[in-house]
């Protein structure tokens, strides 16, 4: 078990970012690899009540930022703020809104032990402070601080995460927000953040990743990768979107027990996803 | 002293009851012994009436019946016609030998004899017993049908059976004579009030449907609301085999006990489909009662069991499911009794994905989070989901596929391949108890589920690679052995262990994380 450092401002760890902050915290709690704060930063932030599209460009943006050598910061919520995190794997900084010792959502508990392990917890509230209503928003302070980039993913109007791009608009950071279906709650605050112009849209990961000048693009491996005939057929039909299995036997015309097996197999190969309730989609 | 045969029930089978009448002389009195039920003693006086208003006399005299074994409790209005016969053949000279006889039925003040739980049983005990001629009500006409080896004759009143007991004509020609009907004959009445013809898309669904009735696993259903699950459960029914004459009897058996007989065939002919609502009781679903009743359960017996909205019921219920899933009978102890009640069944459980009951489903959006999602899975125990062998994700149907016209295969035709796959069980397992994969224990599995090289490889990946739970190991061979019957294979193939991993939904559900 790693041991909880504590890092007065003043001291040599203490990311400087946090004293552009009105009141930048006087005591900073560290969990895992301080080496951490010393990389680039950005900052992801969503919902917790978000969609499977949020969670999926969290995801691969954590994945492709970490890749690149930016560090991801996010605050451990459930939703968007923990598939950032699990993407970033290994190149993460979790902030608190509690204690380092204190699990919340209780959801994310391996989460957290998995970054206290690969990453860094930091938290400005004492061990074995639960936290309440008020140091969550507080913490979100941080979190804009510490990126050089804040990029929203998903936020419904009311949404917390707003919380973050006002303080992030505050510090002049540059603001990505990820646009979405305009008839999707979870996407009503980004969307509105990219038409008021205090976020730019994001287009894709590298837009992020330009902003720190390793504009290097991840390679795409679908094509090269060796695939069957039938399993291109079926990487056809998930081309776009991801398709319910029924509609997947429509456009295959395969008959359920060949079509089971070779999904299944194309899963296990890491070709193919399957998400809950039956719908499948291209990895 | 007179001793008149008639029958009581323990659990779901017979035992011959020997009512004894004696009329001895002093003053009139009229009593009744060997542990009877309030239903039993009030007969006394519906039999009293009856024999008066058929025009005999009442003996005069000290009236003592017994009901043998007196150790036993006995319920149920069924001994009235005994112990109306025991009396009169006190009083008037008989020209036939009683103790060939056995009589059940109640009475009517008037001498009518009236309909009675259970004559299915009864009979069956006769003929073990060795009696001859067994006399049942005639509203029970139907239900005497299927009985071999015994005569049996119905009355509609007491004065023709009376009659039939003084005069010297043949029964033959004063009773009615139940004449046997063959089952496979009525076999063709069976009709089921749905097919899956007219279920629209849910081709995974069916399938899984399939596989679970050729080797008889239990399957949960997981959907939003309105996904069809349970029209799915309810055609289930449809494409398991048909029953066969043994099967029909057990089953009829229970539901006679139960009093639950369909009055149109007097025997059960379909496969039952039991849909117990989430209120329901322990006692409701396992049987019991003060005299043990059998429950939802064992009334499920060689049928299906509809657990619809499964995290809903009571935990303690569920958790009673365990023992009768592992030894197909249930064990009643109460205060009166201990009886045995089979309940072979196959469990059909469906369930919402979450609370809010969208969670992965394209038309709606969930907002659940997921501990509210991760606590509502949780109410289904471990050890009762180890029990499952399949679970399949359905979601509900778009409009094109509700306006479609063109009917999917109808349940006839998905039977005859049950019944194929079935077939081959029957002779693998000729010289086990069992008939049907799902009920293998670790050593047949092991000699029956042998994978070759291809088939462990596979199996291995699917547990690395799709993070399967370790419960779900012999849940995948022995469903990976029905889809190798279904399609008439002798050896697993890896496309077979394949198929079987992709309906484990459950274990795979890393709820949050895509």
């Amino acid at each position: 078990m790693t041991a909880v450092k504590i890092i007065k401002r003043g001291d040599s760890e203490y990311p400087r970012s946090l004293l552009a902050l009105k009141h930048p915290p006087a005591l900073l709690y560290a969990k895992g690899n301080i080496e951490l704060l010393t990389r680039p930063m950005v900052s992801v932030v969503g919902t917790r009540d978000c969609t499977r599209y949020g969670l999926m460009v969290a995801k691969e943006l954590g994945e492709q930022c970490a890749s690149a050598g930016i560090c991801v910061v996010s605050g451990l919520a459930e939703g968007i703020d923990a598939a950032a995190h699990r993407g970033a794997m290994g190149n993460t900084i979790a902030v608190l809104g509690n204690g380092l010792d204190c699990y919340y959502p209780v959801i994310n508990k391996e989460l957290q032990d998995e970054i206290a392990e690969h990453g860094l917890l930091l938290s400005e509230y004492p061990l074995g402070y639960h936290g309440d209503k008020t140091t969550f928003p507080q913490r979100n302070r941080i979190v804009a601080a510490l990126g050089r980039v804040v990029v929203a993913v998903e936020a419904d109007k009311h949404s917390g995460t707003l919380i973050t791009v006002r303080a992030a608009q505050a510090l002049a950071k540059q603001i990505f927000a990820v646009p979405g279906n305009i008839n999707c709650y979870a996407s009503q605050g980004t969307n509105d953040l990219i038409a008021k112009g205090v976020a730019k849209m994001l287009t894709a990961p590298t837009d992020v990743l330009a902003c720190f000048g390793s504009a290097e693009t991840v390679k795409d491996e679908t094509n090269t990768r060796q695939v069957t005939f039938e399993q291109k057929n079926i990487l056809d039909i998930l081309k776009t979107d991801e398709v319910h299995i029924d509609d997947i036997i429509v456009a295959s015309g395969l008959p359920v027990p060949e079509l089971s097996t070779l999904l299944t197999n194309m899963e296990m190969i890491g070709l193919i996803e399957k998400l809950p309730g039956n719908c499948y989609v291209a990895k | 002293m007179i001793a008149v045969k008639s029958f009581g029930i323990s659990g779901v089978d017979g035992y011959v009851v020997d009512v004894e009448v004696d009329i001895a002389k002093g003053l009139p009195g009229y009593t009744l012994v060997g542990l009877p039920d309030n239903a039993i003693k009030e007969g006394k006086e519906r039999v009293k009436s009856a024999i008066l208003n058929i025009g005999q006399k009442f003996p005069l005299g000290n009236v003592v019946i017994n009901l043998a074994p007196a150790s036993t409790k006995k319920e149920g209005a069924n001994y009235d016609l005994p112990i109306a016969i025991g009396i009169l053949a006190n009083t008037l000279c008989f020209t036939k030998k009683l103790s060939e006889w056995a009589f059940v039925g109640e009475l009517s003040l008037n001498g009518e004899i009236r309909r009675v739980d259970g004559v299915l049983p009864f009979l069956l005990t006769a003929v073990k017993e060795n009696i001859k001629n067994v006399i049942v009500p005639d509203d029970n006409y139907d239900e005497a049908c299927f009985v071999d080896g015994v005569n049996v004759f119905t009355a509609k009143n007491l004065a023709t059976v009376l009659d039939c007991f003084i005069s010297e004509n043949s029964p033959e020609i004063i009773l009615r004579r139940v004449v046997p009907v063959d089952f496979n004959t009525i076999l063709q009445d069976a009709k089921y009030t749905c097919d899956m013809k007219y279920v629209r898309g849910q081709f995974v669904a069916k399938r899984a449907l399939e596989i679970a009735a050729a080797g008889g696993h239990n399957i949960l259903l997981i959907g939003p609301p309105g996904s069809g699950k349970t029209m799915l459960a309810k055609c289930f029914q449809t494409i398991l085999p048909q029953l066969t004459f043994a099967e029909s009897l057990e089953t009829t058996k229970i539901h006679s006990c139960a009093g639950m007989l369909d009055a149109q065939h007097g025997i059960v002919l379909t496969r039952p489909f039991r849909s117990p609502h989430h209120t329901a009781s322990a006692v409701a679903l396992a049987g019991g009662g003060k005299y043990a009743r059998p429950g939802e359960i064992s009334l499920a017996h060689n049928g299906v069991l509809f657990l619809d909205e499964m995290p809903e019921y009571n935990r303690s219920c569920l958790e009673l499911l365990r023992q009768p899933l592992e030894d197909n009978c249930i064990t009643i102890s109460r205060a009166a009794v201990t009886v045995d009640y089979p309940a072979s069944f196959v469990l059909v459980a469906s369930m919402n994905p979450c609370p809010c009951g969208y969670y992965g489903s394209r038309l709606n959006q969930c907002h659940c989070t997921q501990s509210s999602i991760q606590k509502y899975l949780g109410k289904i125990s471990g050890p009762l989901l180890d029990r499952i062998d399949l679970h399949i994700e359905v979601d509900q149907v778009t409009y094109d596929d509700l306006t479609n016209t063109q009917l999917a295969e109808d349940s006839a035709t998905i039977r005859q391949r049950v019944m194929q796959a079935r077939l081959l069980q029957n002779e693998r397992f000729q010289s086990c108890k069992i008939h049907c994969n799902a009920k293998m224990d670790a050593q047949m599995v092991k000699e029956y589920c042998q994978l070759d090289a291809e088939g462990e490889k596979i199996l291995k990946t699917a547990f690395t690679n799709l993070h399967l739970s370790a419960r779900a190991y012999t849940r995948i061979l022995k469903v990976a052995r029905t889809i190798a019957d279904l399609a008439g294979a002798v050896n697993i193939s890896a496309a077979n262990i394949s198929e079987a991993v992709s309906y484990r939904s459950l274990d795979r559900f890393n709820r949050g994380q895509l």
